[in-house]
């Protein structure tokens, strides 16, 4: 187990080494520091003399050596759009955008699986097909649009609740949060509801699919050949070998739902780091761009490692088998 | 194979009504240039007086614009079909040209094996990390940086197709591979090595037909993807510029209305590209239990 651990780790740092040579070859590589920095006018000396203290003459993988000691030193450049440096900004995004996804992912969670249940158990009731339609709908529904449809119907006609932004935030240390307040909680329903939409959509139908599967194998027909009552049935001995794939979809969907908060953000422009990425993309602000690339190596790759972790604890049969390789 | 356009007993009633709906996108998509009321690309026809006029049931609605008009006196009808052909277009392109790159790496990966195999089958692992959208996300903006803004305007298309295209060929390459990998130990393909055809005509004229199958039914169920994908790419104002509007670039413009109550430039554009997603997916679902029992549904 711990040699399998070991070799996922080797190739998450393999993936995070090619990532950054990617963010590196993109921060350097476009556009001509020297010359933005000095301006048309310099000399060659004084432009030799730049090239010379940025360490441009050196060779690309010493300089990119240098480029990695200086991200892990935190240091990440100087955004071109806002002349802030990237730390910095991210100190400041990245709150919002945790809360956001953090928020719908527990609704997809708390949501998706007990109605994955209750579909799965309850298969010819009216709700189970509403919900099963419902969900279809759900996955076909582009993010952005749900996201305008719930603004018009909320914010616009009914006024209930505002169409943008975090509301009032609390800051705690270095942290804000907008969790503590009650118009940082109407703030955050629509976006929330929003970017949990097609995942929890995904969840509820993968829930029943599985625990379906799961009702028709041998172990639960003895089960019932035992007389076991429905209940322990169902909750005891399917349940638990139907939420093992779950996991890993739900892990992955954690990943997904990183990546659609770029577009839930920029509906609700809420002030996190996929807005901030937006925008960066629109005005070429290299710094930024690379740096957003780095985050999310790291992220999808801890995810990543995460799910395979838990594959190993839960599933005794994944540790034996794939133990040795 | 069964022949699947004549669609083969088991089909269900879903699938062959989504395959009519895609049929009939498909064909406004195809005749909009006549299919369209007013024609929205020429400047003079624009009337300003018409513009953000309500649907033409609302009470300040006019009969000629149907769906209502978009704050420059465009009609919206005529908008999404034009935009409809667009979001097809690059829908249908990004999926071929993912197939291309993906078939061709996994053939190779799987025919040749070795070095190269290994190296493919990292490079695809290493990418299913990210979330296709982000990819694709990146790419456009990898691409928005190197090239000059002029040259960015008229590539905007085939920069989005590529983009896409390289965001989800991974699983054709996968597809593809395992496909190969069966097929080579296959007496045929040992017949030809026998013969000394080389490798690539083997590959090419032998296993390829015998592994697109499945591939096939990748695609259609990467055309839904495909498409919302362009979509969102668009919504975001990464994707195609804005000179000809796809359905997403017209949620967009519409979208800055919607506080205003402009309802109908945001809601029948995305009416239409969910429509389309969704027997498109249907349809793709379908498709794949009849051609493909094996796979299991993505769609549980």
């Amino acid at each position: 187990m711990i040699a399998g651990l070991l070799t996922r780790l080797l190739q998450g740092v393999g993936v995070m080494l090619v990532v950054g040579l990617l963010a590196f070859a993109v921060s350097t590589k476009l556009g001509d520091p020297v010359n933005n920095m000095l301006g048309p006018n310099a000399t060659i000396e004084e432009r030799e003399a730049m090239t010379h203290e940025l360490g441009l003459d050196q060779p690309f993988l010493l300089q990119y050596w240098r480029y990695l000691g200086r991200v892990l030193h935190g240091r990440l450049g100087v955004s071109y759009r806002l002349g802030i440096p990237v730390e910095e900004l991210l100190a400041e995004r990245l709150p919002a955008s945790v809360e956001l996804s953090g928020v719908a992912m527990l609704l997809t969670l708390l949501l998706g699986v007990p109605l994955g249940i209750y579909t799965a158990l309850h298969r010819r009731s009216v709700l189970s097909k509403l919900v099963l339609g419902a969900s279809l709908t759900g996955l076909s529904l582009p993010t952005f649009l749900v996201g305008l449809l719930l603004i018009f119907f909320f914010s616009v006609q009914l006024r209930w609740l505002p169409s943008s932004g975090r509301g009032q935030v609390v800051a705690i240390g270095p942290w804000t949060t907008g969790l503590l307040t009650l118009s940082g909680l109407r703030s955050l329903l629509l976006p929330s509801i929003t970017l949990a939409l097609f995942s929890l959509a995904l969840l509820l139908r993968l829930v029943r699919g599985e625990l379906l599967d799961v009702l028709h194998s041998d172990h639960i027909r003895f089960a019932r050949a035992r007389g076991l009552p429905d209940r322990a049935i169902h909750f005891r001995h399917a349940l638990k070998n139907a939420l093992l794939p779950v996991i890993t979809v739900a892990a992955l969907q954690l990943g997904n739902l990183l990546a659609f908060a770029v577009v839930t953000e920029t509906v609700f422009q809420w002030p996190g780091m996929g807005l901030l990425f937006l925008q960066a993309v629109q005005f070429a602000d290299v710094p930024v761009i690379s740096t957003y690339l780095l985050l999310a190596a790291v992220t999808f790759v801890l995810i990543n490692l995460a799910v395979d972790v838990s594959y190993r604890v839960l599933d005794p049969r994944v540790r034996s088998s794939r133990a040795g390789s | 194979m069964r022949p699947w356009l004549g669609l083969p007993e088991g089909t269900r009633r879903g699938t062959r009504i989504a395959l009519a709906v895609c049929l009939g996108y498909v064909l406004l998509a195809a005749f909009a240039r006549w299919l369209a009321p007013h024609p929205v690309f020429d400047l003079r026809s624009l009337d300003l007086l018409n513009a953000s006029l309500p649907p033409a049931w609302e009470a300040d609605g006019q009969r000629g614009f149907l769906l209502g008009t978009d704050e420059q006196g465009r009609d919206v009808l005529s908008g999404v079909l034009f935009g409809l052909r667009l979001s097809l277009l690059v829908g249908v392109g990004a999926v071929l040209v993912a197939m291309v790159l993906g078939v061709a790496a996994g053939l190779v990966s799987g025919y040749r094996g070795g070095w190269l195999d290994a190296l493919l089958m990292r490079a695809a692992d290493a990418q299913l990390t990210f979330p296709a959208i982000l990819v694709a996300l990146l790419l456009d903006g990898v691409a928005r940086t190197l090239l000059p803004r002029s040259v960015h305007e008229t590539l905007g298309v085939p920069v989005v197709i590529g983009a896409i295209a390289l965001a989800q060929w991974v699983p054709f390459a996968r597809a593809a591979r395992v496909g190969t990998l069966v097929e080579r130990e296959k007496g045929y393909v040992q017949a030809a090595q026998v013969m000394a055809r080389p490798g690539w005509a083997i590959a090419l004229s032998h296993v390829l037909p015998n592994v697109m199958g499945p591939i096939l039914v990748i695609a259609t169920i990467g055309l839904g993807n495909a498409i919302l994908t362009e979509a969102t790419l668009s919504f975001l104002g990464v994707g195609i510029p804005p000179t000809s509007p796809s359905l997403g670039t017209l949620v967009r413009n519409g979208s800055a209305y919607l506080p205003s109550g402009a309802w109908w430039m945001v809601v029948f554009p995305g009416l239409a590209l969910a429509g389309l997603v969704l027997a498109v997916n249907v349809a793709g679902d379908g498709l794949r239990d009849v051609l493909d029992p094996k796979q299991r549904s993505t769609v549980p």
